[in-house]
């Protein structure tokens, strides 16, 4: 079981390949892309989730996902099959942490927020942001840098946000919109 | 991104917007919107992409951790050719072990039925459930459990007025695809029936149960002829 491949593009040309076969109904294929893919997904299930069984739980979705949606994966779009499948991974555990949070209603909110602070610190760390990423970031008020790791890992609205960092709701928006338009100048300079 | 959006909103709130729904950044409330705005706008839904682009190496960066042994055959058995006769609704060794025999009365088993269904299986595990209310105020709960052999539905038995010579039939509702028929309701007694994965397309939030009024034994045609009564959205757990 490896997910790490001899180059990028002979990753990616499998990948590739593997999806348009599940598209097919080959249940093979999906093995292989399991096999290839599971490590990396199961740890951004448990990146955001920070639950091992709840992980486990959308780690199947997301490859039952893959099983009924390989055939809409599109490589022109540029998303490569990698990003593809890590965005599914990402939003069906975002989906469960958001059925989480109103299940567990406004009275544990604040909790909520306190228990994601730390999830924000860690991602702070240079291992877990691509170079290019990373170096964009940094050129970022910390504030608004931290913000939009945070959002992306806890999925946490605005008010959320501002509540955690006390400031005011209209100031954590501007900020990181501020953020998000200079990110994306320095990602394509 | 080259290009520039000649619509509004202008490609300013549009990029915004794209950029602070891949972050997760938007209310609940707003979503439904934004699905819509990106299955209806090409410039909308290409922004989001290439947001997703410019974010996901976040996760793609997070550190690998292998799965437990036990995942993938768990998805295996969810994708595994389903046979013919899958559709269980009778299951009555299940219910001969609860207890509830043909002549225990429906009123009031719903919320007794949820509660031994979470409390007394071991294996099968509650993952979602769905209440739902006819214009007749009957009220039928089903609990969704995930099973070695796929997602195993359970539907309290039918508190609703069904008229003389009709039945009242389930139906699974999922995104894009027609509804699929379930069976039928029972009065006197729960009905359990097996969902398969693909009937789901992954994700049971997405997933919706209705019921409609059909002749005696159920549709003629596979799809609902008579009035729904009710649906509602399943709550995952």
């Amino acid at each position: 079981m490896s997910s790490s491949f001899a180059t990028p593009a002979e990753g990616r040309a499998e990948l590739i390949a593997y999806l348009y076969r599940i598209s097919r109904g080959e249940r093979v294929a999906l093995e292989n892309l399991y096999r290839r893919t599971s490590a990396k997904l199961f740890g951004v299930c448990l990146r955001i989730l920070s639950d091992r069984a709840e992980a486990e739980d959308v780690l199947q979705e997301v490859y039952l996902t893959v099983w009924n949606k390989a055939a809409q994966f599109d490589a022109e779009r540029g998303l490569s099959p990698i990003t593809w499948l890590t965005s599914i991974a990402r939003n069906r555990s975002l989906d469960r942490l958001r059925a989480r949070k109103q299940r567990t209603g406004g009275l544990d909110e604040a909790a909520e927020i306190a228990d994601l602070s730390p999830l924000a610190d860690a991602a702070l760390s240079a291992r877990e942001t691509s170079e290019r990423l990373g170096a964009c970031l940094e050129q970022l008020d910390s504030r608004a840098s931290s913000a939009i790791r945070s959002a992306f890992f806890g999925s946490q609205t605005y008010e959320m946000l501002a509540k955690a960092a006390e400031i005011p709701l209209g100031s954590m928006k501007s900020l990181i919109r501020r953020g998000l338009m200079r990110l994306k100048d320095c990602l394509e300079s | 991104m080259s290009g520039s959006f000649d619509i509004d909103p202008p490609e300013d709130d549009m990029e915004m917007l794209a950029a602070e729904y891949v972050l997760g950044l938007l209310t609940v409330a707003q979503l439904p919107h934004v699905v819509a705005l990106r299955a209806g706008s090409r410039r909308f839904d290409n922004a989001v992409n290439q947001w997703e682009i410019r974010l996901l190496p976040f996760a793609e960066a997070v550190e690998a951790v292998e799965p437990p042994a036990r995942i993938w055959p768990a998805i295996a058995a969810a994708i595994a050719p389903v046979s013919e006769h899958s559709g269980i609704w009778n299951n009555l060794r299940f219910w001969r072990n609860f207890g509830f025999g043909a002549g225990v009365a429906g009123v009031g088993l719903a919320a007794a039925l949820v509660a031994i269904v979470s409390t007394r299986v071991p294996a099968p595990r509650p993952i979602a459930t769905v209440a739902l209310v006819s214009q007749h105020e009957g009220v039928f709960v089903a609990t969704a459990q995930q099973t070695s052999g796929g997602i195993q539905l359970v539907v309290s038995p039918a508190q609703v007025v069904v008229p003389a010579g009709k039945s009242a039939e389930l139906w699974l509702i999922t995104p894009g695809n027609k509804p699929a028929p379930l069976g039928l309701l029972a009065s006197a007694r729960p009905v359990t029936v097996i969902i398969s994965a693909s009937q789901l397309s992954g994700n049971i939030a997405l997933a919706e149960l209705a019921v409609s009024i059909e002749p005696p034994g159920g549709s003629p045609t596979g799809q609902p002829t008579g009035p729904i009564i009710s649906a509602a959205k399943f709550s995952p757990l």
